[in-house]
């Protein structure tokens, strides 16, 4: 097995999808490589699913320090993880600038009187 | 949710204009209107682009406001209740709007020349890099309200209050009347539903 598959698979290992075969090649990979080795320990703590779940706390600074740790180790490791984390804030600004409630200091148009008696009008009826 | 700077003054009187509110009392309807309107007109304005649309939208803002009064929360500000309200009537008209099929005149778009020497009826003006700037980022946000108004109700609700609104958990939790944890899963699903929608516009054939 080499880095690309193990990788490739290490999403299926750390959901327990991952056939028992493959599971031996994994480990047996991991053992001798210590890149690989440390995604595996990484992976066996946070999971792409995990991540992606905890995104919210992880964006809002809510996640314990020891969580914290496990994925920022995840992330370092993981660019899919960093694209959506990316992808997921950008969504957040998108929205808050696609809808803004506008500063206070921004002049306000005029009510004009005639909306607001068709308002009141419509309300009665 | 009170901001820091309000004073007990303005918290009495929103409390004594939604009890007259909630009795039915017309003339706290039109002080509301009066008080709030400018404000929910341009929130309308600012999400359709198009003033005759966002004056029937600050109208049927007002009367869904009228009518859900009795669901308002004491803790809540009436300006951020109304503005969630007119948001979203704001956005279903964008949704009702994508819905419409665009009905173009390719001929009304081909440039007009004058019948004589054939130069342009009207002169063609440069494209500043601005400009276009600028109608990249409106076209950028109409795209983001498009696809905000398509999410599922619940979703869009605790989207608007926590990232546009910018409640907290439990307020949004209070604001929906559920529990924190549902709040919680509900704005976390609807950023992501919104991020696969606004991944197609992004990616376009690539996704």
């Amino acid at each position: 097995m080499n880095c690309d598959l193990f990788k490739a698979l290490l999403w299926g290992y750390s959901e327990d999808e991952v056939p028992d075969s493959q599971r031996g090649e994994m480990e047996q990979h991991a053992a001798g490589c210590e890149a690989c080795g440390e995604r595996l320990e990484v992976w066996s703590q946070v999971t792409c699913r995990e991540v992606v779940e905890f995104l919210d706390d992880y964006v809002s600074g809510e996640l314990s320090a020891e969580r914290l740790e496990n994925f920022d180790r995840h992330m370092a490791l993981c660019p899919d993880c960093v694209a959506y984390l990316e992808a997921y804030r950008k969504t957040i600004s998108l929205a808050r600038e696609a809808l803004p409630q506008g500063p206070a200091s921004e002049p306000l148009p005029e009510m004009p009187e005639d909306l607001i008696r068709a308002i009141i009008d419509a309300n009665r009826s | 949710m009170a901001s820091p700077g309000q004073s007990k003054r303005e918290c009495g009187s929103q409390a004594e204009l939604v009890a007259r509110l909630r009795s039915g009392d017309e003339l706290a309807f039109e002080e509301l209107v009066r008080t709030h309107g400018p404000k929910v007109l341009s929130a309308a304005e600012r999400i359709l682009s198009n003033h005759e649309e966002a004056r029937e939208v600050t109208q049927e803002a007002f009367l869904a406001a009228f009518k859900g009064i009795q669901s308002f929360r004491e803790s809540a500000q009436l300006s951020t209740w109304l503005h969630r309200i007119v948001a979203n009537a704001a956005l279903m008209r964008v949704r009702k709007r994508n819905r419409r099929a665009e009905v173009f005149s390719l001929e009304d778009s081909l440039p007009v020349f004058r019948v004589y020497g054939g130069h342009f009826a009207s002169p063609a003006v440069p494209w500043e890099s601005e400009a276009l700037q600028q109608l990249e980022r409106s076209e950028l946000q109409a795209q983001v309200r498009a696809c905000i108004a398509r999410l599922p109700d619940l979703y869009r609700e605790a989207l608007l209050l926590r990232d546009v609104e910018g409640y907290s958990n439990q307020e949004v939790a209070a604001a929906l009347d559920v529990n924190p944890t549902t709040a919680k899963v509900r704005v976390h699903r609807a950023r992501q539903a919104l991020r696969t929608l606004l991944e197609r516009h992004v990616l376009g054939d690539k996704s």
